[in-house]
């Protein structure tokens, strides 16, 4: 059945019945808990179908194979294969659905792993798993897809595109989604229920909605939000309310089944069925209940908006989009970009949110890197860090792509332009992964000079847009900002540009607005004007730098004269914001500063040593003030420990301050264009499996502070990438850490491997359950019982 | 049967500074000095509104006892709870339960994303967020032992795999057992780790007679048992 057949169908029908719960019917006919139900049913084909039957019997319009978990992990050392269960599956379903117009669907739950950056399953191979799995129940003949049972969007992500890309062309199967929701309209990894509609109203679903979760009683409230943020038809396959923990069995009987179920048939919702507790009596007891009911009535919903998982931005107010994460003119970010530092990165992406972005621009453009990969792991390692959505800045198509392939949530494409090859490269990427994007108006005859000429260019994007089914609200214009210093005029043109796209044609305006005052005394002063006249021009997204005050500050102001900040809360809560105390260093003389900074690493004030650097940076060369002052501070603190004067919480603080205090230096050495101070490489990495990463972190922060260059590859790290990189950047030391006993093992591979590459390096290894003894049994060269010693260490090994 | 803690939800987690300064290894001798008690007070708020505790627990009947192969195993559940340790502390139970218990991913979230800014603070999350999810068990235990007492049952201790010689690596059936993904979003890792890393699962014996001091006393607390010889929390 294709997407129209089924539309059509969903025309016909007021409501369209699911089945119940498969685990429940194979529970009572013995499977043992913890065992794997798809195979329980398959060596069972006679019940199987006759599950399928009364189902059927009761009035499903549509049942679902037995293929939930028939996945490559759950399936792991059963000797089947997903694609052997699957044909199977969908077989015995065929035959029991045969003779009536009943649909069989693919069923594909949560793979039951947690997906990066909270676990250690990668984007990558959750898609291949859900298109194995796909594709055998394509080639098994099913009518439709249906994911359930999901918590996490990203991998829900997944799933969507390994169905997208497992259609041949023309043969695109129905795809239904439904997640599971806890308190709040939350599931449990956070998603918001209007994060679920707001990416999947923007991809290639036919209807979306809940399943499982409390009972229905419970789920009122998620669909009732759901329904004012899709104009998909809506599903509901409910529990059978909550288990009792002694006996197993589900607290509410078919009859208040239907009876909790009705409301949602109120609400307009289309599909309904059950989830776990239900059984055939309880779909019966829904379509008798259904008998003489009409679906409620929907309101149609046109909403301009993006999202991260956990956080969705509508259009309906000016917004910040934050610029700061961007190389051009930025020595301290290209170098972070070269070293592949993401720490860097990602502090600058928190200090903007903290500022008050509600979107992040992110470009990565330097010349000499690998664009799209790089692109792709910032905006991975991003996800990790803020919750904002991400706006992909980047002129090259295939980055685009990488970073909105890998992107959790709706994401903003900065940007196309009116030239035709721009138009054809970039809109099936936005329309495939789901995005917004910005049109720039201009085009292969250079940048128009007036208004009305960029208003024809944005018509043309528009139209273009459109024609590639990317609705009307995703579609941003930015009207262009030019340098007033230099083209005087057209400062004006782009405000009545902006003014012009909002009337004529009704698309959202995005500028960046910084450029305007290249050149010209007081810059802020100009931006921020230029930004209080493009708002009244109607500018929706100002791209603009979120840590200068004034600028957010005229947002925020905006926001309250635009009627847009319910009694001026957000502002009133902005404003009162307590003045950080300012230490009183200027009063204090010259002389005492270098005391005063060795006493402020002792006591961790990081706000204290930043600021004492900068001025003992006017007066001092770098590398005096790291060997005189910085090394002794922290090799008199490092002691303290040895003699337990001090413990683990102020020597990490201590650390932490002294890194603000090399932070400054170092930003110093390369706006001077001279060469680092790094003492030696060492590559850290905590193992493959693992995700404790604490410790690492400390040791990092640690022999840092010593003069090391630190190469950290994060968690989680495959084996082959430790060689390889131990390769590429000439490595002597690697340090590895694993929290437990299971991850220890690939610590130990990992030494293997690089023994076996003849890599001449030596490594040392911690964390909580290793000893010496394990450790050497292991190969490892050293055990380091803490990062006071991994420094003697580094010290023994690279001096 | 009536339904065990009904509905029950426990929402207010205590954090006991005991624990904190333990997962820290500072010295129960020493005095806080002030900036790190107010970090750690900062911190602890942090952990409590981050916390979204969920639990799942599930009665099991036990097989009869096995000498043969050290362990038990449950009716209707194919987990097989192996191991030395685990028999001893369910000798004389006729059943258990099984539990599992989250903080949730939004602890994960904020220790995470303290770590790239500030490593000190994180360490201090970390830690509390460890001494939360012990409250979460403590409490669910005391609430489970205060109604299973009343229907005639004596608890034992609870016991985790990873304890003793019970192996870690029974933890995907366990939480499959419980079907902990669906109902409290606990997985396994394939290495083995759960996730939400701030969770544990545990195993608590159920007797219609009357338990050893052992079986009823026997906890993690009791490290002069265990074998880790080295461990870095080791009570002295």
């Amino acid at each position: 059945m294709n997407k129209q057949a089924f539309k059509e169908r969903l025309a016909q029908q007021d409501f369209m019945l699911l089945d119940g719960a498969m685990g429940t019917q194979l529970i009572e006919a013995g499977l043992q808990l913890g065992d794997n139900s798809e195979l329980f049913a398959l060596d069972r084909p006679q019940l199987l179908v006759d599950i399928h039957r009364r189902y059927i019997a009761a009035g499903a319009d549509i049942i679902y194979a037995c293929t939930f978990g028939a996945n490559a992990h759950k399936l792991a050392g059963s000797g089947r294969t997903p694609r052997e269960v699957i044909s199977r599956a969908v077989e015995l379903a065929r035959q029991a659905a045969a003779g009536t117009n009943t649909l069989v669907a693919l069923d594909v739950g949560s793979l039951g792993e947690l997906l990066e950056p909270a676990g250690t399953l990668h984007f990558e191979q959750a898609y291949a798993e859900f298109k194995e799995m796909v594709q055998a129940g394509l080639d098994a003949g099913v009518d439709l897809l249906v994911f359930e049972t999901m918590t996490d969007l990203y991998e829900l992500k997944a799933a969507l595109l390994a169905a997208q890309e497992s259609f041949a062309p023309g043969r695109e199967l129905p795809v239904l989604c439904t997640m599971t929701f806890d308190k709040n309209n939350r599931t449990f990894s956070g998603v918001h229920v209007e994060a679920m509609a707001c990416l999947l109203n923007a991809l290639s679903v036919d209807a979306i909605g809940v399943n499982c979760s409390p009972g229905p009683q419970g789920l009122l409230p998620v669909v009732q939000e759901l329904r004012r943020h899709t104009n998909l038809p809506l599903i509901v396959k409910a529990n059978a309310g909550l288990p009792n923990p002694q006996t197993g069995a589900y607290d509410i009987t078919p009859e208040e089944f239907a009876a909790q179920m009705l409301p949602f048939a109120d609400l307009g919702v289309q599909l309904l069925g059950g989830c776990c507790g239900t059984g055939p009596a309880y779909i019966a007891a829904l379509r008798q209940a259904l008998q003489n009911r009409r679906r409620g009535e929907r309101p149609q919903v046109r909403q301009a908006a993006v999202c991260s998982p956990t956080r969705t931005v509508y259009l309906d107010r000016p917004l910040i989009v934050g610029e700061r994460l961007n190389p051009t003119g930025k020595k301290v970010f290209q170098q972070a970009l070269r070293e592949q530092n993401l720490d860097y990165i990602l502090a600058r992406a928190i200090e903007q949110q903290e500022a008050g972005a509600d979107i992040l621009d992110v470009n990565v453009g330097l010349p000499g890197l690998d664009e799209p990969a790089m692109l792709a792991r910032v905006v991975k390692a991003l996800q990790g860090a803020v919750d904002l959505p991400l706006q992909i800045d980047s002129s090259d198509p295939a980055a685009i792509e990488a970073a909105l392939r890998v992107c959790n949530g709706k994401a903003i494409v900065n940007s196309v332009n009116g030239k035709p090859e721009s138009l054809s490269a970039i809109l099936p990427l936005v329309k495939r992964y789901g995005a917004a994007v910005i049109g720039l108006t201009l085009d292969e005859n250079g940048l128009p000079q007036t208004a009305e000429q960029r208003l024809q260019i944005a018509r043309r994007i528009m139209e273009a847009a459109l024609a590639e089914g990317i609705p009307k609200e995703d579609i941003y214009i930015d009207c262009l900002t030019l340098t007033v210093s230099a083209q005087q005029e057209q400062a004006r043109e782009t405000l009545a540009a902006i003014r012009l796209v909002k009337e004529q044609l009704g698309l959202k305006c995005v500028l960046g607005v910084s450029n305007i005052s290249f050149g010209l005394p007081n810059r802020e002063l100009i931006n921020q004007t230029f930004l209080s006249m493009a708002l009244q021009a109607g500018l929706d997204l100002a791209i603009i730098n979120p840590n200068i005050e004034s600028m957010t500050d005229t947002v925020a102001a905006a926001r309250v004269l635009l009627n847009c900040d319910e009694g001026s809360a957000e502002y009133i809560a902005g404003q009162t914001v307590v003045e950080p105390k300012q230490a009183e260093l200027a009063a204090q003389s010259a002389a005492d500063l270098p005391q005063q900074l060795t006493e402020a690493v002792h006591k961790g004030l990081r706000g204290e040593v930043r600021q004492l650097t900068e001025q003992l940076l006017a007066e001092q060369e770098p590398m005096q003030l790291i060997n005189a002052l910085l090394i002794p501070a922290l090799d008199a603190v490092g002691q303290r420990y040895e003699r337990e004067e001090i413990f683990l919480p102020q020597l990490i603080n201590a650390a932490a301050a002294a890194s603000e205090a090399f932070e400054v230096i170092k930003a110093q050495i390369i706006k001077q264009g001279r060469a680092g101070v790094a003492k030696g490489k060492i590559l850290l990495a905590t193992v493959f499996g693992d995700i404790h990463d604490i410790g690492k972190n400390i040791v990092k922060v640690i022999l840092e502070n010593y003069g090391y260059q630190v190469i950290d590859l994060g968690r989680d790290v495959p084996v082959e990438r430790v060689v390889s990189e131990a390769k590429a950047h000439d490595i002597r030391l690697i340090g590895l850490s694993a929290l437990m006993t299971t991850t220890v093992v690939s610590m130990e591979q990992t030494i293997a491997a690089l023994r076996e590459s003849g890599r001449p390096c030596q490594v040392f290894v911690g964390g909580a359950v290793l000893t010496a003894d394990y450790a050497a049994n292991i190969g490892a060269d050293f055990y380091a019982k803490d990062a006071a010693q991994a420094v003697q260490i580094a010290k023994q090994v690279l001096g | 049967m009536e339904i065990i803690m009904e509905a029950k939800e426990i929402t207010t987690l205590q954090v006991e500074q005991s624990e904190v300064l333990r997962y820290l290894r500072w010295p129960m001798t020493k005095p806080l000095p002030p900036e790190l008690a107010d970090d750690l007070a900062q911190a602890e708020a942090a952990v409590l509104a981050a916390a979204q505790p969920r639990f799942v627990y599930k009665q099991f009947a036990l097989l009869p006892e096995d000498d043969v192969v050290a362990g038990r195993s449950l009716q209707g559940a194919s987990l097989r709870l192996a191991g030395r340790d685990i028999a001893c502390l369910l000798r004389g139970c006729s059943a258990c339960l099984l539990l599992a218990a989250s903080l949730g991913r939004a602890v994960d979230e904020l220790i995470r994303r303290a770590q790239i800014r500030d490593v000190g603070q994180a360490l201090l999350l970390d830690a509390c967020a460890s001494a939360a999810v012990e409250n979460l068990l403590e409490q669910l235990q005391a609430g489970l032992a205060a109604e299973l007492q009343e229907q005639g049952w004596q608890l034992t201790a609870r016991f985790s795999p990873g304890y003793g010689d019970l192996p870690l690596d029974c933890q995907a059936q366990f939480c499959a057992t419980l079907d902990a993904a669906r109902r409290i979003g606990l997985t396994v890792s394939s290495s083995g780790l759960l996730l939400p890393r701030k969770s544990v699962t545990a195993v608590i014996g159920l007797a219609q007679q009357e338990l050893r001091a052992e079986q009823r006393d026997l906890s993690r607390h009791n490290c002069a048992a265990c074998r880790l010889l080295d461990c870095p929390y080791r009570r002295k």
